[in-house]
């Protein structure tokens, strides 16, 4: 007897709590903020991770600093008119409130040189690391012991047939943009690695101008079609072996319906996975030699950030500008938007009903959500905790 | 009357003096003050946190007004009082000093000033679920504005609806957990939230919630953890769990957990569930009565302790009816725990 409908889902969502628990996103992980260009010296960029609104600014040494982009003051946003006046500082466009961005404490006021405030108050500081183009960030529990960033990295591909270089890798080549969507961001993570996905993207420009043979669908021949990676004291992932015949089938027609699989061109099978704190890894994509990094960065429980690279090998001058050339004309246009534009109607259109509809315990998952569901698994177990709304407004 | 000397007479304090607070709810905590410190800092050094900001005395924050007894606020800057409020006997105790020994109130109760302050607020029932013929699930949302703050193991009373009675539930959410509360309510033939639950109860009812309370709490250090659980008992140890399954590695942690008979047993699946994503944690569940269901194997947890679970280090949570508490101690001391290593929380009887 149970007073409250549940849902048919509902009795396998207790299979990873925490993963369900987890509506503003993963606490306590590395990810990314802003790409490196953005962040000038002396200026201020405003993130929102988690609920945790953040100020990213620059010093004359070049090195990223994040602080809390709420000042202690009067709570407004630093981000809202980036000021900065002195080095590795940021000051409240305000009341000039001005705070030392290394530790966080109250340096100096404008207009209140001697204000007995002064070394007292402070706004919190976030870790910060830079590479790949990117300034990431830890973001968590402000005494949180902070771990290793690539323990929250997609780990690095050894086997010679996938290629992709890892993010800290010296010969990495890499460009990409980030955007604003609204989402969860496990409807997003789960799409990118959902193998049976594929038919939104059967009429994609890239697919049929390459001529690119794509299934309708991966049919899954065995248990460990998606492999678990838990590498001790690193990256945690769930990766589709898309590259192993015998893991599985692909579905190129259905007779019960009009449609078949496009496409002649055959070329190196990608492998799709999928990391803690939510990235996905794509090999062997938008080209054979390139790779796909994506992040779904929890901005609150129904938005999120969309960071999309891609990524390839490369050491002089000439690699870096083919890499460029490439990427501006068809990376870009044709994979990061076009292509990827269908994940996102995808994802916003599944949002709607996980937020109206409950949708985690009233969704009906089948047999080819067995590498989503190993996902939500292996996510439950190795998040480091989770976020939650830093409102305080009532809702009843 | 009051017995405030002027400020013109004010010397500070050459030998020291003591400082009494006096809260609302009639507690009141008293400490020494030396010469030149503040009240604010004296408070702090006896280890009693008193509600604070700025400690420079411009936000205001921790005013509180004097009674009797001579203290006077540091000159010299402009602070959040004026003038009146200080002939009224209002003070920043971080800016105050003591002319001799002296008496203040807050307008705020004592439980602020520990570190997961008690507090009296209304709960919305998000969910409630049968999960065996006697035992109910209870899922509470707390409003956001509550900034409700917990240790796993801990418990609240709750306010059953439409009475004045108040019963004691261990929290069976984890302490992250800060806008639901989830406990497991064993059912009685007769009583007042056991009647509420079986006839009145819906989901949307509002519920008075008063805590947290108690010091059933894990061990700071990160240590191989035995958790007995009886019957409902099992609330306080999955909240501990939720805990222990954050440390970075989790301690090995086995959790005994043991019902009376079949239709009492609960949370197989849950518990199944949770061993899948908490790295180091072994279950065993037990039924004094398996006639039932075979597939659980006879005994207690205390029964179902072996030598071999016991190691040095190893710490023991005990939750559970009085007779259970009482095999379990004399078990685990025969094993070599000892007493400082064994922690219980009995059931409170649900008439207090």
């Amino acid at each position: 007897m149970t007073t409250y409908a549940a849902g048919r889902s509902s009795a396998i969502t207790r299979q990873y709590g925490p993963y369900i628990q987890a509506d503003w996103g993963l606490a306590n992980h590395w990810y990314p903020g802003v790409f490196s260009r953005e962040v000038q010296e002396r200026g201020v960029v405003g993130i929102t991770i988690g609920g945790h609104d953040i100020a990213v600014t620059r010093d004359a040494e070049g090195r990223a600093w994040a602080i809390a982009d709420r000042c202690a003051h009067r709570g407004v946003k630093f981000s809202r008119k980036p000021m900065c006046f002195a080095d590795k500082t940021v000051t409240c466009w305000y009341h000039g409130y001005t705070f030392d961005a290394e530790n966080g404490n109250l340096h100096t006021i404008v207009g209140s040189p001697d204000d007995s405030l002064i070394g007292k108050a402070r706004v919190r500081t976030y870790p910060t690391e830079e590479f790949a183009g990117i300034v990431w960030v830890f973001v968590g529990d402000e005494d949180y012991e902070v771990p290793p960033i690539e323990t929250d990295l997609p780990m690095k591909v050894t086997d010679k047939l996938n290629a992709i270089p890892h993010l800290k890798d010296s010969d990495l080549l890499v460009d990409g943009i980030r955007r604003k969507l609204y989402g969860n961001w496990r409807l997003a993570t789960e799409n990118g690695l959902d193998p049976g996905h594929l038919l939104v993207h059967w009429d994609n420009q890239l697919v049929v101008a390459l001529d690119r043979a794509m299934p309708l669908g991966m049919k899954a021949l065995k248990d460990d079609a998606t492999e678990l990676i838990d590498v001790p004291n690193g990256p945690k992932g769930v990766l589709n072996r898309y590259d192993k015949p015998e893991n599985y089938r692909p579905v190129f027609a259905n007779d019960k319906v009009d449609i078949k699989a496009r496409g002649e061109t055959k070329y190196e099978p990608f492998r799709v996975s999928a990391w803690v704190p939510g990235a996905l890894m794509v090999e062997n994509w938008p080209l054979p030699g390139y790779g796909q990094y994506e992040f779904y960065v929890p901005i609150d429980d129904h938005n999120h950030m969309y960071f999309e690279l891609i990524v390839g090998h490369g050491t002089t001058e000439e690699e870096k500008k083919e890499f460029q050339f490439k990427f501006d004309h068809f990376f870009k246009p044709l994979a990061l938007l076009d292509f990827n534009n269908n994940d996102i109607m995808a994802r916003e259109a599944t949002e709607e009903f996980y937020e109206k509809r409950d949708g985690w315990n009233n969704e009906q998952l089948s047999e080819m959500d067995f590498s989503v569901v190993a996902w939500r698994k292996h996510a439950a177990k190795f998040g480091r905790g989770f976020f939650q709304s830093p409102d305080v407004v009532d809702e009843f | 009357m009051t017995a405030i000397d002027d400020q013109a007479d004010f010397t500070p304090t050459r030998t020291g003096a003591q400082a009494r607070i006096e809260f609302p709810d009639g507690a009141a905590r008293e400490f020494a003050v030396r010469p030149g410190q503040t009240v604010l800092a004296a408070a702090a050094d006896a280890g009693i946190n008193l509600v604070s900001q700025c400690q420079v005395g411009t936000c205001g924050t921790c005013v509180a007004r004097l009674t009797s007894g001579t203290a006077e606020m540091l000159t010299g800057q402009a602070g959040a009082l004026n003038s009146d409020e200080i002939a009224d006997g209002q003070r920043l105790l971080c800016r105050t000093r003591l002319g001799g020994d002296a008496c203040f109130v807050t307008d705020y109760p004592s439980a602020l000033t520990e570190a997961n302050p008690a507090q009296l607020f209304r709960t919305k029932i998000q969910k409630l679920d049968w999960v065996a013929a006697s035992v109910v699930e209870l899922t509470l949302r707390v409003p956001k504005s509550v900034r409700f703050t917990f240790s796993a193991g801990q418990y609240c009373r709750v306010q059953v609806p439409g009475t004045g009675e108040w019963r004691s539930y261990s929290m069976a959410s984890g302490e992250h957990e800060r806008f639901r509360l989830t406990f497991l309510i064993r059912v009685l033939e007769t009583g007042a939230m056991s009647d509420y639950l079986r006839k009145r109860a819906r989901v949307g009812d509002l519920l008075p919630v008063e805590g947290p309370r108690g010091g059933f709490v894990l061990d700071p250090a990160a240590r191989p953890a035995v958790l007995m659980a009886g019957g409902t008992g099992l609330a306080p140890m999955l909240s501990m769990i939720d805990r222990i399954r954050l440390l970075r590695p989790p301690p090995p942690t086995l959790l005994l957990f043991g019902c009376a008979k079949a239709e009492d047993l609960f949370y197989l699946e849950e518990l199944a569930a949770r061993q899948g994503f908490t790295p180091n944690l072994r279950i065993r569940t037990a039924l004094d009565d398996n006639s039932g269901n075979l597939a659980v194997p006879a005994g207690n947890p205390v029964s179902a302790l072996l030598p071999e679970d016991i190691t040095p280090e190893t710490v023991a949570y005990l939750c559970g009816p009085p007779g259970m508490l009482r095999a379990a101690e004399q078990r685990l001391t025969e094993l070599g725990v000892s007493p400082h290593d064994i922690r219980s929380e009995q059931f409170v009887d649900s008439s207090n």
